[in-house]
């Protein structure tokens, strides 16, 4: 019973990897995406310099053992090598120890920019670089297949990875939902986001370009339904993880809702795009190839006469 | 089974920050917001309001985001926060009162004397998008001269 039972996971996890599989080109495209956004939109680091020790007081964690705020020195090291690794990573130049190097980088980073006040939520975009490095993203497109070191002639990549990262984004997200349904943001007689919008319009420090117009509609079906909305788009891709397309489509209404936080309360997850992007290869090679086959269509007769 | 153990792995992770307060860093999470506004529709949020007092008795309420400088946004309440609040006087840690005299001075060049701040609870009236209740100060002064 146990043995089949195991036979059964085994079977159904190795679909699910085939089934996530990712071209290693669209791979190689997301890693020079990758470190280009990496160098064009770094998160500061100098603003640490020359804060005072009280403000200093890093989370629970591996960073607890930091003595004190970052030197000047620290801080232009972690930023330049932030910068090379990007660099090696966008021309694929000994991509996997570059890719976990980066992610390394960027976590130390996080834990002393955290350590002045609260935790932001970038660990995604983050790990990203390692786990994609497994996937393959440094295998095309990349200086290290030019020179050699690749030597695999596959032109699709080892799905596991693949499902590893989903698994992580839909914990990540389940850790944002849970609360949620425990702080009354599924309760029928409460509003939750209205709420976050009514404070950023009542005090408003920094304030969502469409805030002001959305915190007059008064309508409790909308702002409830947005409520549930949020609750069920970061609490169901564990479920939908077992189908691409159905998580394909809760990755869409993720980036939807990021869109709309940003609109209405300015918060910015722009870098979760990267994140979510590894898993959009089937849709947009399709669209490039329907832009292709467009492009090398013949032109009608008409348009060379005239 | 090794993707059942690492999804247990992940669970776990999750499952102990949530039981260690503040968040730990690294882990798994993502922000979880906080509670929905109340069945009366209020909803809790804390207000700072720094203010600034100058030699010649004039005053002038900065942002708080202004004064902390080029300070990452999201950390600028906690920082502020975990630096001033509740201390007054000797509990001051000179480094602090010294960037802070600076960070004054950078905002504007008058002499200031002294600046305060003011943290309340505010409960904001969802339907209006306005304060219905604000609490008293809990208020920390800080002296920028001798």
């Amino acid at each position: 019973m146990i043995g089949r039972l195991t036979d059964l996971v085994v079977r159904r996890v190795d679909r699910l990897c085939a089934a996530y599989a990712p071209p290693l080109t669209y791979l190689g495209a997301l890693r020079i995406l990758f470190g280009l956004y990496v160098l064009v939109r770094p998160v500061p680091y100098g603003w640490m310099a020359g804060l005072p020790d009280a403000f200093f007081q890093p989370p629970p964690g591996p960073f607890l053992a930091l003595s004190g705020p970052p030197s000047h020195t620290t801080i232009v090291v972690l930023a330049g090598l932030r910068t090379l690794l990007a660099v090696l990573i966008l021309v694929g130049y000994r991509t996997r120890f570059a890719s976990c190097a980066l992610t390394v980088t960027l976590v130390v980073g996080s834990g002393y920019l955290y350590s002045f006040g609260r935790v932001d939520h970038l660990i995604l975009f983050e790990l990203l670089p390692a786990v994609m490095a497994w996937a393959g993203w440094g295998d095309r497109l990349s200086l290290d297949h030019r020179l050699v070191r690749v030597t695999d002639a596959r032109e699709v990549g080892d799905g596991l990875p693949m499902l590893v990262w989903g698994m992580t984004i839909s914990m990540a997200l389940l850790t944002a939902a849970g609360p949620k349904v425990f702080g009354g943001w599924l309760s029928p007689g409460r509003e939750a986001i209205h709420g976050y919008v009514a404070r950023d319009v009542a005090e408003p420090s920094r304030i969502g370009l469409l805030a002001r117009a959305a915190s007059t509609i008064d309508s409790h079906l909308f702002w409830k339904a947005l409520d549930l909305t949020t609750v069920f788009a970061e609490g169901w891709l564990f479920v939908a993880l077992l189908s691409p397309l159905l998580f394909r489509l809760g990755l869409v209404l993720l980036l939807v809702f990021h869109v709309s936080v940003f609109l209405m309360l300015q918060i910015d997850f722009e870098s979760y795009t990267l994140v979510y992007l590894p898993f959009f290869a089937p849709p947009l090679l399709a669209l490039v190839r329907r832009r292709r086959s467009k492009m090398s269509e013949p032109l009608p007769s008409g348009v060379l006469a005239s | 089974m090794g993707i059942l153990a690492f999804g247990v792995f992940l669970f776990v992770q999750a499952a102990a920050s949530f039981s260690v307060n503040p968040q730990p860093y690294p882990a798994v999470r993502m922000p979880r917001f906080g509670q929905a506004p109340n069945a009366a529709g209020l909803f809790a949020s804390t207000r700072l309001d720094v203010t600034i007092h100058f030699a010649d008795g004039e005053e002038q309420q900065v942002v708080p985001a202004d004064l902390a400088g080029d300070v990452r946004y999201s950390e600028v309440q906690a920082m502020l926060a975990r630096g001033f609040r509740g201390k007054q006087g000797a509990d001051l840690d000179p480094d602090l009162r010294l960037w802070l005299a600076n960070r004054v001075s950078a905002l504007d060049s008058r002499r200031a004397t002294r600046v305060t701040f003011c943290w309340r609870s505010v409960a904001i009236d969802v339907a209006k998008a306005r304060a219905a209740h604000t609490s008293p100060c809990d208020l920390t002064k800080v002296r920028l001269v001798p």
